[in-house]
């Protein structure tokens, strides 16, 4: 009897042995697949900083034409971009829209690589206490993204398709206006503050952000006459392109309702026109 | 009888010995996986450490006044462990059509073309381009890093915004 029971226990310790190296088999698997993950983000994260940090200090640097429908590279009169947006903001405290559009086709022209993928934020703005807090200038460049209902009855929740438009791809907006054009006037006091706490909003909610900031002095004049130098903050906010409309979970879009080419009224937008 | 059934020592144990087998053979073959992808990934992050050393010493503060000092800067890249060619280019700046990176033309003035590799071109005597260095056919059997980084260019007293390309292969 005692003999023929040492066969059965040799093939349970065997099975005992074969269930420990599946735990051991699949822990090594899962550690196989997740390895290097973090790092790999932190490289990505790396990237996203230095492109952004690279991009405002480039943007800042560049040169322009005066003529806001020449390029660098034929126009005859150039200037430094901050030269040029000094001087048509000190007499009215505003950025014509000439200016305005000069400055979004550099922003354009020095993100052109990522803007398929990637939508992004450009603004200048006072926030020194000392100054009225003002939004001096706001680019958003945004993808134009349709929205396709999938049939998807039964399974609980509404799925969507979102693709870019193909004739028109992208949406680009000057924001933080009063009006259009030549006469717009930008937002400050509680409009300034409206369009800050929409802004929070939607940085909130748009998922990983690169975000590269700098300093500015720029130029004011003063009821004597004099000239006055005064600090402003530059901003620059990258991320991955996404629809920033209502969904099921989000009843108030973060940018837009239902139409990417048609923001919120309260962030002022008009459209930038740079083609 | 109490014999019954009794093959010998090993005979009897010989149905433990399959899972037994089986285990090792399982526990072998996911150690050699783990251990392959554990060194495929810190081969890439390698890689991924050569591109970002290549492009922090040329990107330097973002601003390049001339061709001497983008020359300056290339010297100091020094040795890596990847083949690599790295260049300012005008395209993307200028919004032209560039079907992919390899396409990219490296920018040129009077003074030189703005780009250094520590590999031959295959053709000295062709346009700078990165197909020039790394083709897309042979790109297929590397491992291929490539990364973008804005950069201002001062070209005849204009500032220029442009692109810094590095593309780095083993």
């Amino acid at each position: 009897m005692e003999m023929n029971s040492k066969g059965q226990a040799a093939v349970t310790d065997a099975l005992y042995f074969l269930l420990i190296i599946t735990f051991l088999s699949v822990f090594l698997f899962g550690f196989a697949n997740s390895y290097g993950n973090l790092v790999r983000e932190q490289v990505n994260d790396e990237y996203n900083t230095a492109f952004t940090t690279n991009a405002l200090k480039t943007i800042l640097y560049s040169s322009t034409p005066r003529d806001p429908m020449d390029t660098i590279y034929s126009s005859s009169e150039v200037d430094y971009l901050l030269a040029l947006i000094k001087e048509d903001y000190s007499d009215d405290l505003q950025i014509d829209f000439a200016e305005r559009k000069v400055f979004g086709k550099t922003i354009l022209s020095v993100l052109s690589p990522i803007q398929d993928t990637k939508d992004y934020i450009f603004y200048i703005h006072v926030l020194s206490e000392s100054e009225n807090k003002k939004m001096i200038y706001f680019f958003i460049h945004s993808t134009n993204f349709e929205k396709e209902a999938v049939p998807s009855e039964g399974l609980g929740r509404n799925f969507f398709i979102y693709s870019a438009n193909e004739t028109a791809s992208h949406n680009n907006f000057f924001c933080g206006l009063t009006n259009t054009g030549d006469s717009a006037l930008s937002f400050e006091g509680q409009y300034y503050i409206d369009l800050i706490a929409r802004f929070d909003k939607l940085r909130a909610n748009i998922g990983s952000v690169s975000e590269a900031s700098s300093s500015i002095t720029l130029v004011k004049e003063t009821d004597d006459g004099d000239l006055e130098n005064f600090n402003a903050e530059v901003n620059l906010m990258i991320w991955d392109a996404t629809w920033l409309g209502e969904t099921d979970d989000r009843p108030a879009g973060l940018f837009y309702q239902d139409d990417p080419t048609d923001p919120d009224t309260g962030w002022g937008c008009e459209d930038a026109e740079l083609f | 009888m109490l014999n019954k059934g009794f093959i010998g020592p090993i005979g009897d144990d010989l149905p433990s010995l399959i899972p037994l087998l089986f285990g090792l053979v399982m526990f072998f073959s996911t150690f050699t996986m783990t251990f392959s992808s554990f060194d495929a990934r810190n081969t890439e992050f390698g890689y991924d450490v050569s591109v970002m050393r290549i492009s922090r010493t040329l990107q330097s503060n973002s601003y390049i006044y001339n061709y001497n000092n983008f020359q300056k800067l290339c010297d100091n890249v020094g040795l890596v462990n990847v083949n690599y060619v790295a260049g300012v280019s005008s395209q993307a700046a200028k919004q032209e059509d560039i079907s992919n990176i390899f396409e990219v033309e490296f920018f040129e003035n009077s003074d030189g073309q703005f780009y250094c590799s520590n590999v031959d071109p295959i053709d000295p005597n062709a346009l700078p381009k990165i197909s020039n260095f790394l083709s897309i056919h042979d790109s297929i059997d590397e491992t291929v890093i490539s990364k973008i980084f804005p950069l201002a260019v001062e070209d005849d007293k204009v500032v220029k915004p442009m692109h810094l390309f590095v593309v780095a292969w083993k």
